[in-house]
């Protein structure tokens, strides 16, 4: 067992400020800075005219128009039953809701932003422990579960590899979704059109895994559980050679993860909605000032150069319905495009990593509204 | 701008040692976190290391910081911009002016947002001014400047591109402790967290990290970390917002801890939290990974440990 000597910290504190001021020495190796200059407005706005999807025109009122009457699903408002979904992550045992969680008003009297919390076991220590806890105002859309084992010495050779396929995990957890937690089917975009051979068929299923190597050298890496995630999305039927335009996504995601137990006893390991909101079209927006394909393209290029990118190798613009909180929570619906700016290629190798030193690197994310707002409630140019 | 945090509480931390002591792990007192983030990068010509500037960085990572602090945790020193060299992350047993013991190896918890990239066998972190010609802060592998844990530092977690590369794992146990002085005084880091490849930045990712921040509470940090910070769909061609034609990239988090054994590593990675805490580790011989099978980012190719 480790004690950690503070008394040793202290002195070490004490003497530190000797060196504060201290120059700094001459080291073996230099590595100098390596500047990258900015790419020009031509340059950028080519590569933001290249990518923006070819849905977006010149004119573009009626797209705007359209996707301000989203078809939606029910809300979680109305269909999340928090007794229900107690009655299923913890059987008839229930679990205790914290007190204080029907006060849905802040002491201002505004509507209360936080959570509620159910749960089994004691959150600190190395126990089971149960927790389940979604929005006080279910407009937030935010809704979460864990269900975390005893803490135990774990032997790699013992770990158990999950058994359960892509497609299982998927219908697994979309059930649930829908049955416990009432999230609608139709705002959950659909598996790709498998009778199409041009789509990649995989499903949005991840395999999680652990690893590691022993002292003697002994490698392992154990496949543990299945993680499915759904991006909301919403239904216009824009269409596309493929239907890739049908499906827009919007504000909201899910995530499950599960291991074998989740296809015999009905256990989860964890589920996860976040931030699928109740909507409605921002009252503001009037597709009458939709932009024009041009103006978009001008007004995000000079935005990236205003932010000094430094390289940037890949750009890519896809169509979203992007939502503005308001204090209800409820959130307002705006058409927008999503930008991701990525200084690198997809893939390097080993030695062009290497070539990335003292460079951008970090991809970032912004979007821009499709339609001016009305002066009364600008939010233009939201920055992701 | 840059704003300085207090200085640790000493008598906390002696009650935690006294805890420490007596049990395996324990439901851990409040951590010190402290935050270094570099969104506006410096261009050579006035002195600095170049780098292109991420506005949101600093915001982004504070989601994690502000919520260390909802969970009772001291807020420890919240580093943006500044004057940010390699002196706070080096040790000083690499070079005397070195001052990780004032800054990064003086938190429990830490996290460092910059540009990164994959310098042969290790991270490479850029700094926003050099030090002594130095620009790049490289950690693990054949790399010396960084050794954290040494003096205090438990949990780090690095918003930072290549920051846990699948072929960089075997050498960033070499940055979680101090071989000059950890022999002596038992003290190592316990957990590494970052990125295979490429991560990204915007808004979109913020309440990622404040549920990092939250989940790691009631569950292990190595899943929150992968749990939260995980993307599946960034980059994709405009075509293709679901990935249906396969052109979207994966954000790849993965999370990394060490033990004198792979048992030990395992057993650390599956179980510690921000509120149980094991002893530090005794050796580092064994370092073990929570991943998501081939996951693949932009600027690498698929994790494949």
């Amino acid at each position: 067992m480790i004690i950690k000597n503070y008394l040793y910290n202290s002195l070490v504190m004490v003497f530190a400020g000797m060196f504060l001021v201290s120059a700094a020495p001459a080291m073996a190796k230099e590595d100098p800075p390596r500047d990258e200059p900015d790419p020009g407005y031509e340059e950028v706005y080519k590569l933001v005219g290249g990518s923006l999807p070819e849905i977006i025109k010149e004119d573009n009122k009626e797209l705007v128009s359209l996707l301000l009457k989203p078809p939606l699903g029910k809300p979680l408002r109305e269909a999340f039953n928090p007794d229900t979904a107690i009655k299923a992550l913890f059987g008839r045992a229930g679990a205790p809701i914290a007190p204080g969680c029907k006060q849905i008003y802040t002491p201002s009297g505004d509507i209360d932003p936080g959570e509620c919390q159910a749960s089994r076991g004691e959150e600190a220590g190395g126990g089971i422990y149960k927790e389940f806890r979604f929005s006080k105002n279910m407009s937030l859309g935010n809704i979460s579960f864990f269900d975390r084992p005893k803490a135990v010495e774990i032997d790699p050779g013992k770990l158990v590899p999950v058994r359960m396929t892509d497609q299982q995990a998927y219908d697994t957890a979309r059930k649930f979704l829908q049955n416990t937690f009432g999230l609608p089917v139709s705002e959950e975009t659909p598996a790709p059109p498998l009778a199409n051979k041009a789509v990649n068929l995989s499903l949005p299923v991840k395999t999680l895994a652990l690893g590691g190597v022993d002292r003697e050298g002994g490698k392992f890496n154990v496949p543990v559980e299945k993680m499915v995630i759904l991006q909301r999305g919403f239904n216009f039927r824009l269409g596309g050679t493929y239907g890739e335009y049908d499906w827009i996504p919007g504000p909201g995601k899910a995530m499950m993860v599960l291991d074998d137990r989740s296809l015999t006893s009905g256990g989860l390991r964890e589920v996860v909605v976040r931030g699928w909101h109740e909507v409605k079209a921002h009252p503001d927006a009037n597709p009458e000032f939709a932009k024009s394909r041009a103006m978009l393209s001008d007004e995000i290029t000079r935005d990236l150069l205003n932010e000094s990118t430094g390289r940037i190798s890949k750009l890519n613009c896809r169509l979203v319905l992007d939502s503005i909180p308001t204090p209800s929570g409820v959130g307002l619906l705006l058409p927008a495009v999503q930008v991701h700016v990525s200084p690198v290629p997809a893939d390097l190798s080993e030695d062009a990593q290497n070539a990335l030193a003292m460079k951008s690197t970090a991809g970032f994310v912004r979007t821009y509204n499709l339609v001016e707002l009305n002066e009364t409630n600008p939010k233009g140019g939201e920055m992701e | 701008m840059e704003q300085k945090g207090k200085r640790a509480g000493y008598g906390k931390q002696t009650l935690l040692v006294l805890f420490l002591a007596s049990a395996v792990a324990v439901p851990a007192a409040a951590m010190e976190v402290k935050v270094f983030a570099i969104g506006d990068f410096v261009p050579s010509g006035s002195g600095g290391c170049g780098g292109g500037d991420r506005s949101h960085w600093p915001t982004m990572v504070d989601h994690w910081y502000d919520h260390m602090g909802v969970h009772g945790h001291t807020k420890d020193g919240q580093y943006t911009n500044g004057s940010m060299t390699i002196q706070r992350f080096c040790d000083p047993d690499w070079n005397g002016g070195c001052l990780d013991y004032l800054y990064v190896d003086e938190a429990s918890a830490a996290m460092i947002a910059t540009h990164g990239s994959d310098s042969g066998d290790h991270w490479a972190g850029t700094m926003r001014y050099p030090w002594g010609g130095h620009c790049a802060l490289d950690a693990g592998g054949t790399s010396d400047d960084m050794w954290v844990g040494d003096f205090d530092l438990e949990f780090i977690h690095l918003s930072s591109c290549y920051s846990a590369d699948d072929d960089n794992l075997p050498g960033i146990r070499h940055a979680m402790y101090d071989p000059v002085d950890s022999p002596n005084n038992g003290r190592r880091a316990h957990q590494w967290n970052g990125f295979h490849g490429l991560m990204w930045i915007g808004s979109r990712f913020d309440n990622d990290y404040k549920e990092f921040a939250h989940d790691a509470h009631s569950t292990s940090i190595s899943r929150s970390w992968v749990h939260n910070l995980y993307d599946d769909r960034v980059d994709c061609a405009g075509y293709d917002p679901w990935n249906w034609f396969g052109t979207c990239q994966e954000q790849c988090p993965v999370a990394y801890s060490i033990g004198p054994t792979g048992s030990s590593a395992l057993t650390r990675l599956v179980n510690e939290r921000y509120n149980y805490v094991y002893a530090d580790p005794t050796g580092n011989n064994g370092w073990a990974y929570r991943y998501i099978v081939a996951c693949d980012p932009s600027g690498e190719t698929a994790f494949s440990p």
